[in-house]
């Protein structure tokens, strides 16, 4: 009883059929359910912090999407919680996919003002450009793309009357997939040019505010007009200036403004003194340096007029033209003509040389090398052409190998099938040769040990069966029982070629019927039961008497309970007839099946299949009044004779069989 | 195993076979159906496991010797009868007991209540739903992984989501979408059972 109760029966879950029944609507609907909640925004963690704002990386909630949100840090100053949303609403006017887009605004549950942004998590242009400082590379293309997108959202921002101010590497983000986002807006303002927008109205406002006194901006970048306001206002060209700026640095790794303190630094930019870009990496192009320099011009007059303008002179750098910020010259216009059709130039030039020294170098050498690597070379494929065959004869045999050994692993399963299916139909010659094949191809196949096992204890070869028992470890319980038996037989029979008596076979039928102690696997002690029976019927060392005696009791075991019956039956050479008929309490008569029987009458009986008896010897059969399915009298190979009430139908043509009607 | 089970869903309920055709097949149904919803009730009755396993064998036995004599009506009817038979068993195998205790001279205590056949019918009805809810579990099993029926059983215990989330490092979310998946399934199992069987 090593069985524990949670293997053999299922576990039954307590009130599983409420929780189907109850629907629940978080359940089933948990999308719907969730945009219901009321807290949007989660805490999370910092991931940067500027003078008055710090900003979280948080989950949006109704979206599940990862969004950077900015908050206040104090918010006592109400001048701040207007320049912070002042920075919201500007940014979010300007929807560009190279400019941080913002998602939402407005003030907390715990009123605190907030604004959420794309989160900008990977590295900024100047890592990007500390990491150009140390590999040396001279392809300028990346940085020529990187920086032409920058352009284009600058473009689109002085489109809408927005300038930045503070356009430096470090506000500029870099995505995986070649993403550049211009963040940072907190100084940026609108210019008064058109002020006929009058949407935002604050922002006139503000503008005041920034512009008042104080010096805002990032030293280096800034333009000597945010310096110095004597030079001018601050407009979009403090941006050119900063564009500059940044592609100065691009080219060379190095601000263009330099100095030992910060005054030093303001100095050198209203002086404008700064080094070339080439002088400090010779590899930089003379045509971006030119941009570069003109945007950095001190005198607004000297720069471009508009971001659009940078473009277009990027434009024609990218496709080898002269750009507007170069001085112009025959040679040079030549020297980019050359650049811009590298390919043909080259072909031309070596077309010329190269067939002029072939034509002469070939024919000389040619003639004599050519026959002796001709012959080397056929010896070779020769020798490779060898090898390969005897690679492949290998493999090929390496192939049928293998193929053999899985074959008959294969063949096991399969014969032992056909070998349990003979057994069904009592075909014990067939069933003991196919059970045996299958031992004898894969040894190692358990389920056909096992067979094999149980086929010997059908046959009553006792001590052989117990032999395989020995062999096959981790018995079960029911094997374990059938062990028993076998060994309980093979001390009262030693000697495998004798049968058991009739008594003693009797008493073995029932020891059979112990085995499996739960009915339904009764069908498989039945089946045992059936086996064992008629492989007897089959043996000329029982007497026709034993035989009966046999039939009977297996009939008996293998039916219900029921009303006490005998089997009434008489010889004719050799042969039963028996009589069934008017018995309501049977259902199988598959422990008849191997008998040797010529008539057998089922008239007024309980049964309604004969399957059981394919293929079985009956030649004369009476099923008045019983409820047997046609086709199951196709089962009955040797019949002759049928016998029927009036009205009784067989359903299905008989040939050879004459019908009786009575 | 599903597959199987489509085949002979034609038509006639289990019981309406088991008493017309009385092959094998159809005892083999109502074994495969019938058995462990013995051995709960049997449980319910306080039996430990052995005595409820062996119990179970005979109320089975019992059953295959009576079938020829039960007209088929309807599953109410079945199910009373079915437990009257469980009552009788029960009698019989604790009277049974206790008399062979008494010959050894000893006092064993079990734990197995005397019920009225009402109250057996009344545990057989509350059982049945759930009974008939895990079997169709224990059927659609093979179709979804381990991990997944785990979490569905636990919900259905009463364990909320959230209790769920760090053990399996799953989102709330997805164990709602896990469980309803299961869900579905199984109801349908279960409409299929219900035809089968009622």
């Amino acid at each position: 009883m090593s069985d524990s109760p949670e293997r053999k029966y299922i576990r039954v879950i307590p009130n599983l059929s409420k929780f189907l029944e109850c629907d629940d609507l978080e359940h089933d609907f948990p999308l719907s359910n969730e945009m219901n909640s009321d807290k949007r925004y989660f805490e999370g963690e910092e991931i940067g912090r500027g003078g008055m704002k710090k900003i979280l990386l948080t989950n949006d909630k109704l979206t599940s999407r990862n969004v950077a949100l900015a908050t206040l840090i104090r918010t006592e100053d109400p001048n701040q919680t207007e320049n912070f949303f002042r920075e919201a609403k500007l940014t979010a006017r300007l929807q560009h996919p190279c400019i941080v887009p913002v998602y939402d605004a407005g003030y907390t549950k715990e009123q605190q003002p907030f604004f959420t942004m794309k989160p900008v998590d990977g590295e900024n242009l100047q890592d990007y450009i500390k990491t150009l400082k140390s590999d040396a590379d001279k392809n300028f293309q990346e940085r020529v793309d990187i920086f032409s997108k920058i352009c284009d959202a600058m473009a689109y921002a002085h489109a809408q009357n927005i300038i930045h101010l503070d356009l430096k590497p470090e506000n500029i983000y870099l995505g995986e997939f070649g993403e550049v986002l211009v963040g940072d807006w907190g100084l940026a303002k609108r210019l008064h040019k058109e002020s006929h927008e009058m949407d935002i109205p604050d922002l006139e406002i503000q503008n005041d505010k920034t512009l008042h006194g104080v010096i805002k901006g990032t030293p280096g970048y800034m333009a000597p007009e945010q310096i110095n306001k004597g030079l001018g206002e601050s407009d979009h060209f403090c941006d050119i200036y900063a564009l500059g700026g940044i592609l100065y640095e691009l080219l060379c790794s190095e601000t263009p403004n330099q100095g030992k303190d910060l005054e030093d630094v303001l100095r050198n930019t209203l002086d404008g003194v700064q080094k070339k870009p080439s002088k400090i990496n010779p590899n930089v192009p003379v045509s971006l340096e030119s941009i570069a320099m003109k945007s950095l011009a001190v005198r607004k007059e000297d720069r471009y007029n508009s971001v659009k303008e940078i473009i277009e002179d990027i434009k024609k750098f990218q496709g080898g033209f002269i750009t507007s910020a170069e001085q112009s010259s025959f040679l040079k216009s030549l020297c980019y003509l050359f650049k811009r059709h590298k390919l043909v130039s080259v072909l031309i030039g070596l077309l010329v040389i190269s067939s002029i020294v072939f034509i002469i170098q070939v024919y000389q050498e040619k003639l004599q090398v050519s026959r002796e690597k001709q012959r080397a070379e056929s010896q070779k494929v020769i020798a490779i052409e060898q090898k390969e065959k005897a690679e492949k004869a290998f493999q090929l045999f390496k192939t049928a190998q293998n193929e053999r050994n899985t074959i008959s692993k294969k063949a096991s399963p399969r014969l032992l099938s056909v070998g349990l299916k003979d057994l069904t139909g009592f075909n014990f010659d067939s069933a003991r040769e196919n059970i045996q094949l299958a031992v004898l191809w894969s040894p190692e196949n358990r389920d056909a040990q096992i067979s094999r096992a149980c086929f010997l204890l059908i046959t009553q070869k006792f001590t052989q069966a117990v032999q395989v028992f020995d062999s096959l470890e981790n018995r079960d319980r029911h094997l374990q029982k059938i062990y028993d038996l076998a060994k309980k037989y093979a001390s009262i029979k030693v000697n495998d070629e004798i049968f058991l008596d009739t008594n003693t076979m009797k008493e073995f039928l029932k020891d059979c019927k112990k085995i499996y102690y739960l009915p339904i696997s009764s069908q498989n002690t039945i089946r045992l039961m059936l086996h064992i029976v008629n492989y007897a019927y089959l043996q000329d060392f029982y007497t026709t008497e034993d035989k009966i005696e046999l039939a009977n009791f297996a009939m008996t075991n293998t039916n219900p309970l029921g009303s006490k019956w005998e089997l009434k039956w008489r010889t004719n050479n050799s042969k039963f007839d028996i009589d069934l008929s008017n018995n309501k309490s049977i259902f199988s008569v598959k422990a008849l099946h191997s008998l040797p029987i010529r008539k057998l009458n089922l008239a007024n009986s309980s049964i309604k299949n004969i399957e059981g008896l394919f293929g079985s010897s009956v030649s004369e059969l009476d099923i008045r009044n019983c409820r047997i399915n046609g086709i199951d009298l196709k089962a009955l190979k040797n019949l002759k004779t049928l016998k029927l009430n009036k009205t009784q139908s067989p359903m299905l043509r008989l040939r050879g069989v004459e019908i009786i009607r009575q | 195993m599903t597959n199987k089970n489509e085949t002979y869903r034609t038509r006639v309920s289990l019981l309406h076979r088991i008493t017309q055709q009385r092959d094998e097949k159809s005892w083999d149904d109502f074994v495969l159906y019938y058995r462990d919803f013995i051995y709960l009730i049997c449980i319910k009755m306080n039996m430990s496991h052995h005595e409820a396993d062996e119990v179970v064998q005979q109320v089975l036995i019992k059953l295959w010797n009576h079938f020829p004599n039960f007209e088929y009506d309807e599953s109410k009817r079945f199910r009373s009868w079915l437990c009257r038979i469980i009552q009788n068993t029960c009698r019989d195998f604790f009277r049974k007991i206790k008399s062979q205790n008494k010959l050894k001279d000893k006092v064993q205590e079990n734990g197995f209540k005397k019920l009225s056949l009402s109250e057996i019918d009344t545990i057989a009805d509350n059982e049945w739903n759930d009974y008939l809810s895990s079997l169709a579990l224990e059927k659609i099993r093979d179709q979804f992984s381990e991990k997944i029926i785990n979490i569905f059983i636990r919900l259905a215990n009463g364990e909320s989501p959230q209790d769920l989330e760090k053990e399996y490092e799953l989102k709330p979310k997805v164990i709602y979408v896990y469980s309803k998946r299961v869900r579905d399934r199984l109801k349908d199992e279960l409409r299929r059972l219900r035809e089968e069987l009622e």
